[in-house]
């Protein structure tokens, strides 16, 4: 009999089995929507991630083309820039903060050390979890910028009234025509100097008679390079090169160019400056 | 015998949790056919400007001469300057930088053309047009120079609108340097 009732029994679902379902596939929508949520927020992190990317770079770039003398730092970081980039409905804002240090790298087989500065710019902004937890997001780039190989110093000196009138017999230093320098590393320097003179007075002066210029450094006894020696009414125009090897770093320097006339009859007229140029170009030493 | 049938209550039951069901999934489903398409413009319209941007790093580091119109100057009230287009001189290979010899030079133009941010290039065979971000994301391009930057530094802001309701809209900002010229007067 039981068996006759099993073989006439039509299968169904009950509704414990329908609820049970339900059940399952609840909890496996509910995955997928977590999952699919869960996705969104990495979306929105990688966005904000590259938003205060894109803020950095721009803050780092903004310094990168700033000159090396011109970036500042110390031995320690110095914050030299800080503020916010605002955001708007779709963005968030983005803190930045850029800070600036002096390092050294040593060369070992010149004995030198040569200074570069760090960049290291900072962006901070907030990020919203799913379950609304805040939390402080940090992007960090760091760069640096090298200490520049080559250096120029220049001076261009023109007297506005009657220039300065040579000596006659001995050395003088011409005013107004040196430079001051301080390199952070040694050097090899070249200079370069005109000067055009003006003759106010040819009297007594021949042909042979002649200006001398030289240069010195830091008031040394002796000259440095070579000294010129031009004819005073056939060439009013004097130019040198001088090359100075192993300045010395972190010192204040000065360079000076000094002259004098030789006349066969001593005192023999007035010659003055009428314009001059110096230039150095400095290189680190090799 | 009793033959199983469904009651009443079974069938109600079944209807709303049905219904339910094709609720949510039906749900499910419009929100993913609108965040797919959204999703997608949103990502093509970064890789659009950031190709643009990317463009305009590479080209404008060794540009030799700047177009008088694209020169930035400050006013005595305003603190900034910003242009709608660019133009310059720079290096055809962009990468056999020769910035002594601008015999393979041209003219470049970063501008909104019937809407799209293109670049235009003044060469010896003619003029060319290179679509960078289209029309459909009604992009616009602000170069910018604030007080404070550099004379060879500014700043590029391309904003793009999506096509999407409610429309996405995205704006990327990114600094650019030169290496031979200055931008500013």
């Amino acid at each position: 009999m039981m068996i006759k009732q099993l073989k006439h029994k039509k299968k169904s679902f009950t509704l414990i089995e329908i609820v049970v379902s339900l059940v399952i596939m609840g909890i496996g929508l509910t995955a997928v929507t977590v999952t699919f949520f869960g996705g969104r927020f990495i979306l929105k992190q990688a966005e904000n991630k590259s938003r205060a990317i894109s803020v950095a770079t721009v803050k780092m770039e903004e310094h990168l083309a700033k000159t090396f003398s011109g970036l500042g730092g110390l031995e320690k970081p110095v914050l030299v820039d800080i503020g916010t980039d605002a955001g708007s409905e779709d963005k968030i804002p983005v803190d930045w903060k850029v800070s600036i240090s002096t390092q050294w790298e040593t060369n070992s087989k010149l004995g030198i050390k040569v200074p570069y500065k760090v960049i290291e710019v900072n962006t901070f902004y907030n990020e919203k979890s799913p379950n609304n937890q805040v939390t402080r997001k940090n992007v960090k780039l760091v760069n640096i910028v090298p200490y520049p190989y080559m250096h120029t110093e220049s001076l261009h000196f023109e007297p506005e009234t009657s220039g300065q009138s040579v000596p006659s017999g001995h050395f003088e230093a011409i005013n107004s025509l040196s430079l001051s320098f301080n390199y952070p590393v040694a050097k090899d320097i070249m200079l370069i100097y005109n000067i055009a003179i003006s003759i106010d007075d040819s009297t007594n002066i021949k042909s042979t008679d002649t200006i001398y210029t030289a240069c010195r450094l830091d008031g040394e006894h002796n000259f440095r390079g070579t000294q010129t020696r031009t004819p005073i009414s056939m060439q009013p125009f004097i130019s040198n090169v001088v090359p100075i090897d192993n300045v010395s770093a972190d010192k204040n320097h000065t360079l000076s160019i000094e002259w004098m006339k030789e006349t066969d009859i001593p005192n023999a007229g007035i010659v003055r400056l009428k314009e001059a140029n110096l230039m150095i170009l400095s290189a680190e030493r090799q | 015998m009793r033959k199983k049938t469904f009651t009443l209550i079974d069938l109600v039951l079944s209807i709303v949790l049905m219904s339910s069901i094709i609720m949510m999934v039906y749900c499910v489903y419009t929100f993913f056919a609108r965040q797919v398409p959204y999703n997608r413009e949103r990502y093509d319209m970064l890789s659009q400007i950031n190709y643009a941007l990317e463009d305009m790093k590479v080209r404008l580091v060794s540009a030799s001469q700047i177009d008088a119109g694209s020169l930035f100057s400050l006013t005595t009230t305003s603190f900034s300057d910003a242009k709608q287009k660019f133009k310059f001189f720079g290096e055809k290979d962009i990468y056999k930088i020769t910035p002594n010899d601008t015999a393979d030079d041209i003219w470049y133009e970063y501008r909104i053309d019937n809407k799209s941010l293109i670049l235009e290039t003044h060469g010896v065979a003619g003029a060319t047009k290179e679509i960078l971000v289209d029309s459909r994301y009604q992009p616009q391009v602000a170069f910018e120079w604030y007080e404070g930057y550099e004379p060879n530094f500014f700043t590029v802001v391309i904003t793009a609108k999506g096509t999407t309701n409610p429309p996405v809209e995205i704006s990327r900002t990114e600094g650019i340097r030169f290496w031979f010229v200055d931008v500013k007067q």
